[in-house]
């Protein structure tokens, strides 16, 4: 139980310091940026607390979406080099595992709470779409992570080649099957699927499939002999 | 606190059609002091790696009292590994390998560590990749010595220390081993500098484990026959030899095992005890007879 | 503390000899604390475990004595079993040899203690 404690403040600590790094580079060059926007307005009426505000606020989300890179960030490069601490201290691999996502979903409950912060503030409807995106694209950067964990510095080259190779070729079949079927016919398909059940399922399939991954390779880790 | 055997059991890892631990086991007792002797390439930090959990054996098990060792959070809690692998990242300072060591296990002895670290000449604040090899492994060495862990396992850890920090390291070893008996299983190369720290010596050799035993044990059924050529053969005819060396008329056949007592030794023929470095080499020397 | 080994013998066996012959030659003296375990184990590079076996030799054969909690003390009338057991090893390391030598040399009993007599007024000059 100590452990878990342990490793879980471990993680936490590794996202937010990895977060506040971010934050204090873009911060950086946001004060910049808000310094000189008055000397190249070339008044001094543009310094009102109303742009101070939006400017706070604009900042806040500027700060998530920092967060949620790093997190994206960390999920791809941290799996391996995390396995490699814990293993050294002598904590299992589940242990681990459950630490970084206790620690995950910790660092997005308060993204999302100073999401809908945001939001409200700015007289917006509060929305999950933000955050469900967000939970599908951590998981799968988490599985891809893994997968990498697992392999070789070649196994790893490959993987990345293919991945790039296979978006884009993706890409193009996409581009290529629009033009095929009419542009009509892609609208009317979509429509017929734009069940939000059937989008929603998806979604749930995805990141159960993902975590599925995720977990699977986790386990199955081990020190690289290169 | 009881403390369980470590039980390592029919341990096989294969490399793709390579078999570098062939069905190895054997027992580590709590609270001695074992050397895991073997040549360059035999497997001993596989082996290490196996028993830690942080490689997966082929076949077989380590277990700690009735528990598997495989991610059992228990069992790892009771095991430390040193070795030449840096796990930690590269811009990692030294106080917070300490600080870990401590969250995870409990109980650091940070006074005794950081006597150590000044012993060696190393600053707490420092960043790991900073520091020279030696450095690298006293640190390592100096966790492993404080870590409140029931067996401490160490690959290679006198690597980069010269003849005066190795001593110190044997030293340190000893004294802690009196104070706090746990165990100790201490894998290198440098034979003869380990055979009076030991109490059991397990050589690993072509993926087996060929002996384990103590090494006093050890050293009591092995000889060294020396003599003339002809009178040497005659005496260890029928006998296992394990290794020979001839030097112009003279021969030197190591023999362990059993001698045949009824036989006369001649004159001219002397029987000589091995230390353990010359055990090694006559039992992993390929071409012996 | 000199201690020096080698290959000949057991480990613990050379420790324990080594001892007894410190106490034989009064280093340390009947009554006195002999260095612990520890103490020799960390000051020669040594298990502690064999120091522990070569000391309890010495115990078993009444030249130390283990006292609660403060350690091992010499015992009193320790040198004289030493005396005694270096006047028995004589006999077996030097006496028998020297009649096994002397026999391969046709050397009689009688001219052998005349070899005996005289080394013994040699020594004296």
């Amino acid at each position: 139980m100590m452990k878990l404690k342990q490793q879980y403040k471990k993680q936490l600590w590794e996202y937010t310091h990895a977060t506040l790094i971010g934050l204090i580079v873009m911060a950086g060059l946001g004060i910049i940026q808000f310094l000189l926007i008055p000397l190249v307005a070339g008044n001094f009426a543009s310094f009102t607390i109303k742009r101070l505000g939006s400017s706070i606020t604009g900042g806040i989300s500027t700060a998530l979406s920092i967060a949620v890179f790093i997190m994206f960030v960390v999920n791809i490069i941290a799996p391996y080099p995390n396995f490699k601490e814990a293993i050294a201290n002598g904590v299992s691999r589940w242990t681990n595992w459950l630490a970084h996502h206790l620690a995950l979903i910790t660092f997005l409950v308060i993204i999302s709470l100073l999401d809908m912060g945001v939001s409200l503030v700015n007289g917006e409807t509060v929305g999950v779409n933000t955050i469900v995106a967000v939970i599908i694209m951590t998981t799968t950067f988490g599985a891809l992570g893994n997968v990498y964990g697992l392999l070789s510095m070649r196994g790893r080259l490959i993987l990345t080649i293919g991945l790039i190779v296979g978006f884009f070729l993706f890409a193009w079949l996409l581009a290529r099957l629009i033009i095929l079927l009419s542009p009509e016919r892609v609208v009317m398909v979509l429509q017929s699927v734009n069940h939000p059940l059937v989008w929603d399922a998806l979604g749930v399939i995805w990141v159960a499939l993902m975590l599925a991954i995720d977990y699977g390779c986790s386990m199955r880790m081990q020190l690289r002999r290169d | 606190m009881t403390v369980n055997e470590l039980i390592i059991d029919h341990i096989t890892k294969r490399y793709r059609r390579k078999t570098v631990i062939n069905e190895v086991s054997f027992n580590l007792a709590p609270g001695k002091i074992y050397g895991l002797l073997g040549r360059n390439g035999a497997g001993k930090s596989t082996l290490l790696n196996i028993i830690t959990n942080r490689v997966f054996p082929t076949s077989g098990m380590v277990t700690m009292g009735p528990q598997n060792i495989n991610n059992n959070d228990a069992a790892l809690g009771k095991m430390y590994l040193m070795s030449e692998v840096n796990m930690y990242q590269k811009s990692t300072k030294v106080k917070r390998m300490l600080a870990d060591a401590d969250s995870f296990y409990g109980k650091f002895d940070f006074e005794n560590a950081r006597r150590m670290l000044k012993q060696f000449g190393i600053d707490e604040g420092a960043r790991f990749s900073n520091l020279s090899t030696g450095q690298k492994t006293a640190t390592k060495i100096t966790i492993a010595l404080n870590v409140n862990a029931q067996y401490i396992f160490l690959d290679e850890p006198t690597l980069g220390l010269d003849v005066n920090y190795r001593e110190a390291f044997y030293r340190e070893m000893l004294r802690t081993y009196s104070e706090k008996p746990r165990t100790f299983v201490l894998s290198t190369h440098l034979i003869s500098e380990v055979q009076q720290l030991v109490e059991d010596v397990l050589i690993l050799h072509d993926g087996n484990i060929v002996i384990n035993e103590p090494v006093e044990h050890l050293l009591e059924r092995s000889y060294l026959i020396t003599g003339p050529i002809k009178l040497v053969d005659e005496y260890t005819a029928g006998l296992k030899v394990n290794d020979t060396q001839t030097i112009g008329n003279l021969k030197e056949a190591a023999i362990i095992g059993e001698l045949d007592d009824m036989r006369p030794i001649p004159d001219q023929v002397q029987i000589k005890r091995l230390d353990l470095q010359r055990v090694f080499t006559a039992l992993t020397n390929k071409g012996g007879e | 503390m000199n201690f020096e080994f080698d290959q000949s013998s057991p480990l613990y066996q050379q420790l324990a000899n080594q001892l007894a012959e410190m106490i034989f030659t009064g280093v340390y003296q009947e009554g006195e604390q002999v260095p612990s375990t520890t103490q020799l184990s960390a000051s020669l590079n040594i298990n502690p475990a064999t120091v522990l076996k070569g000391m309890n030799q010495l115990v078993a054969l009444g030249l130390l004595e283990k006292r609660r909690g403060r350690g091992m003390f010499v015992t009193s009338g320790a040198r004289k079993k030493l005396a005694t057991k270096h006047r028995d090893d004589f006999y077996h390391n030097y006496v028998v040899a020297m009649v096994i030598e002397a026999k391969k040399l046709d050397i009689s009993e009688e001219y052998l203690q005349e070899l005996i007599k005289r080394g013994y007024q040699d020594d004296s000059q």
